[in-house]
């Protein structure tokens, strides 16, 4: 091969074939090894999730219990509200709460509403866990259709820790991974 | 690698999460309209007595189960020292009934919870007349539902409120 032709004015071609050819070697192993894991479903889906819920998500989520847990919450009355897409869609915005319980109250007020991501009762409580003493009311969704969730989908323990998931709580705000209650599942 | 590629990909992953917060960022101006326009479409052509079979099928093997979690959130709860109230979800009066077979038993458990624990039981449902205007599907409350819920809630929760305040300041 006449490497000094190459490398001169001639060589264009081969330079633009071997970026296309780098390229496409990138986007085929990135694509496989990430489609091996699910990640083009599981980003859509994400996107999906955000645009449709943008209250709904663990930023927003990390965000409030982060506000409250920081803040002097002794000097307000304090109402957080845990639920899935039903409860968050069925209230305005967080601001608008506040100030109508103000208002009737004569006395500041926080309304704050936490979504569990995975809509299940596990998750809910790994949610009550994180936000700690908040001095205020918890407010829990209930009805049938709550009840038939898959109690746990996201979160089930592995077999060798038996019927009890890693406690972790000491990382905030907390991770998918190692955020859970040791319970006993009924 | 070349730097060229290296540089593309870094661009990439400076711009992808920017696209992202932008794009969320555009579902929040626009507010309910998207959502609700997806949830309508979703909803409109739903069998809802299909639906509501699923639900009770899977409700006999779930309820046990979100019981106990039901039971731990309240339990985490009031040790950490915060004061515990259930809400219930109000549902489009005309398909309540598809859920007969098993609203008594949830109505039992939820009982059966708030006896234990002492916590209070928030009931929009009984407070208004819940139509099919009110929801997309059997509980996925629409603008107007919204409103009204969000209106009966704050009415149920102040007495609430108030009651701690008092509480406080004996």
């Amino acid at each position: 091969m006449d490497y000094d032709r190459l490398v001169g004015a001639d060589a264009r071609p081969y330079r633009i074939l071997g970026w296309f050819l780098t390229w496409f070697v990138l986007i085929v192993a990135l694509s496989t090894i990430a489609g091996l894991h699910g990640w083009p479903w599981r980003l859509t889906e994400l996107q999906e999730y955000l645009l449709r819920h943008p209250r709904d998500n663990w930023l927003f989520n990390a965000f409030s219990i982060y506000s409250l847990r920081e803040s002097d919450t002794r000097k307000t009355t304090n109402v957080v509200y845990v639920g899935g897409s039903v409860c968050m869609e069925s209230l305005p915005s967080d601001d608008w709460m506040s100030s109508t319980l103000t208002t009737r109250l004569s006395t500041p007020a926080r309304f704050v509403s936490v979504c569990s991501p995975y809509q299940n009762f596990a998750d809910e409580a790994r949610i009550a866990h994180a936000l700690g003493a908040f001095d205020g009311i918890l407010i829990l969704g209930t009805e049938p259709v709550f009840f038939s969730k898959a109690p746990d989908r996201q979160f089930q323990a592995r077999p060798d820790q038996g019927s009890k998931v890693e406690t972790d709580t000491s990382t905030f705000p907390y991770r998918h991974s190692c955020a859970a209650l040791p319970m006993t599942q009924g | 690698m070349n730097v060229t590629v290296l540089s593309d990909v870094l661009q990439f992953w400076q711009v992808a999460p920017r696209a992202l917060k932008q794009a969320t960022a555009r579902a929040l101006r626009e507010g309910p309209t998207s959502l609700h326009r997806h949830r309508i479409r979703k909803y409109r052509d739903l069998d809802y007595e299909d639906v509501a079979d699923k639900f009770i099928k899977k409700y006999w093997t779930s309820a046990d189960a979100n019981e106990a979690f039901r039971r731990e959130t309240i339990r985490t709860a009031t040790t950490s020292g915060n004061r515990v109230a259930l809400v219930e979800i109000p549902n489009d009066a005309a398909l309540l009934g598809l859920f007969d077979p098993i609203r008594a038993d949830c109505r039992q458990r939820v009982e059966r919870i708030v006896n234990d624990y002492s916590v209070d039981y928030l009931q929009p449902q009984s407070r208004s007349t819940w139509t099919k205007i009110d929801f997309f599907d059997t509980h996925h409350l629409s603008p107007a539902g919204r409103e009204k819920f969000a209106s009966i809630l704050a009415d149920l929760l102040v007495p609430l409120m108030h009651r701690d305040l008092v509480a406080e300041k004996e």
